[in-house]
């Protein structure tokens, strides 16, 4: 009973915590753009970060080491180093385009003034992070994330074309698009599978797994949460999509501001459904703050070697803490800045694609070594899937810089 | 095998970057953004006057909106001021929540970008 509950909770908060201000803003964007082409890009980075998830929670409560430990002691000191630094600034600017994205919906709730609004997030959410144990600052958002549930009721209730929805899992490129737009399109396959598969989730998703002391014997419950929960996650990022098909694309609206998601619960529940909608988006954005902020902090930690976790007081790891404030500090400074949040949501969707080979090889190779994993090195399947991942996400890396450039950050 | 990917990719990005440039990208974006714009105040407009939404919201979004028209027009007052008009009449639209000027605009923007972007 206690196993089920658990899984339970696991798995509803990693529905939760799937969907955050870029998944948010480019599912959008592409069913009003791409309509139901870009629902397949959604399901195989899906497949890829349920693998991924699984194995770096395997690994953790294995070898009892997060990620980035493992990156440090697989890669050599350079290429260590650049994975740091690439890790440390995309999870900043993510942790930025999160409490901006807050911040912005928090101003749509109250009429309040954005900066003010910025400021009072951040100190909530350091709060929240200094006075609640590890576990509970996971549920306390995803839990109250799953108001995000609105956008998958809407969808149902909108009757989209079930059929091109499910043609839409077929890889497809909609080839009779003018070539400009094709290569937008390719911008948006880049931009998906960046914010499905952002390195923060592993690394938080791994330390999580120490901190919370995992076992050989968590290992089930680590897999069912971690491909049920990304699954069920993914379809909420994907009604997204198909909403803003059905709803946005035949009135010429290609969401370019954050608050317009929302209206796709208020078109068929009215104030409810926009109210569930901007609370939804309020806890799961901060949700993906507190861990961004926390990633950039156990990054750090572990590459150096520091004494970390929050199942430590704060003065029993000090730098630890200094770096997790310092992160949300600096996130909060280039909020205030004022630079918009979809602004921030680019750049750190490109950057984390460059950082992304670097975070995941050295996962699929102790996942594979027998010296640290014994009997629970990867099976045929996670393998299988693993490396095809992992290339397709060396691919996207390559191509994402120049499909930025050339497509404006896809606004061409 | 990593240098010879970036090899292909830069030579298969050059021509279509090329290609794209001929389009006049600059202002075949700027279309895109006010034709957004004005089309969300629209929409935002419409689910007020129906109370679907919240004053609060509305408003809110109705700035948002203006702010992202007015932070357009500046780019296209450089670049091309042949888009100065109507990005003034969406901003002014936008203002009054002129939901049928609004619309009118956003169906002229659509007009002018052709065929680009919106896959059938």
């Amino acid at each position: 009973m206690g196993g089920l509950i658990e899984i339970t909770l696991g798995i509803m908060t990693a529905v939760g915590g799937f969907v955050d201000v870029s998944e948010m803003v480019f599912a959008a964007q592409a069913g009003s753009r791409f309509i139901f082409s870009l629902i397949w890009v959604f399901a195989i980075a899906t497949i890829a970060i349920a693998v991924f998830g699984e194995m770096s929670g395997r690994v953790a409560a294995i070898t009892k080491q997060p990620v980035f430990n493992l990156m440090r002691q697989r890669l050599d000191l350079g290429p260590g180093i650049i994975a740091l630094i690439a890790s440390v600034v995309t999870s900043l600017i993510t942790c930025s385009a999160e409490i901006g994205g807050t911040a912005t919906v928090l101003k749509y709730l109250t009429g309040w003034p954005y900066p003010v609004l910025a400021a009072l997030t951040t100190l909530a959410l350091v709060a929240i992070i200094w006075l609640l144990p590890f576990k509970w600052i996971e549920r306390l958002f995803g839990l109250l994330g799953l108001l995000m549930i609105i956008f998958a009721v809407s969808t149902v209730k909108i009757h989209p074309d079930w059929g091109g929805v499910a043609r839409g899992f077929i890889p497809q490129a909609p080839v009779t698009l003018p070539l400009k737009d094709l290569v937008t399109w390719g911008y948006f396959v880049v931009a998906i599978i960046s914010a499905v598969l952002f390195p923060y989730e592993t690394y938080f998703y791994s330390s999580g797994g120490v901190e919370e002391q995992w076992k050989p014997k968590d290992l089930k419950i680590n897999r069912i949460v971690a491909i049920v929960g990304f699954a069920l996650g993914s379809l909420l990022a994907m009604s997204i999509l198909v909403n803003a098909a059905v709803l946005f694309r035949p009135l010429h609206i290609d969401p370019s501001i954050i608050g317009t998601s929302a209206l796709q619960a208020a078109i068929p529940f009215g104030k409810t459904g926009l109210m569930m909608a901007l609370l939804g988006m309020v806890f799961a954005f901060s949700g993906a703050a507190v861990e961004t902020g926390l990633s950039s902090a156990y990054s750090l930690a572990q590459f150096l070697g520091w004494e970390w976790g929050r199942f430590k007081k704060p003065h029993e790891a000090p730098r630890f803490t200094i770096a997790w404030l310092a992160t949300f500090a600096l996130a909060l400074v280039i909020v205030l800045t004022g630079i918009q949040p979809l602004d921030l949501v680019e750049w750190a969707v490109v950057l984390s694609i460059v950082v992304l080979p670097a975070s995941y090889l050295p996962l699929i190779l102790i996942a594979n070594d027998r010296k640290y994993m014994n009997q629970y090195v990867n099976g045929p399947i996670s393998n299988t899937l693993g490396w095809a991942a992992y290339a397709m996400i060396c691919i996207a890396a390559v191509a994402a810089l120049p499909l930025y450039f050339i497509t404006r950050g896809g606004k061409l | 095998m990593k240098a010879k990917s970036l090899l292909l990719l830069v030579l298969i990005a050059t021509p279509l970057s090329a290609r794209a440039e001929d389009l006049d990208s600059g202002k075949l974006t700027a279309i895109r953004g006010i034709r957004t714009a004005a089309a969300e105040a629209a929409l935002v407009a419409n689910l007020k006057q129906h109370g679907r939404v919240t004053d609060t919201y509305a408003d809110e979004m109705r700035d948002d909106a203006k702010e992202e028209l007015e932070s357009l027009r500046k780019q296209v007052q450089k670049k091309n001021p042949d888009l100065l008009p109507i990005t003034q009449a969406a901003i002014d639209a936008t203002q009054v929540s002129d939901i049928g000027r609004l619309r009118a605009i956003a169906n002229q923007l659509l007009a002018m970008e052709g065929p680009h972007g919106r896959a059938d």
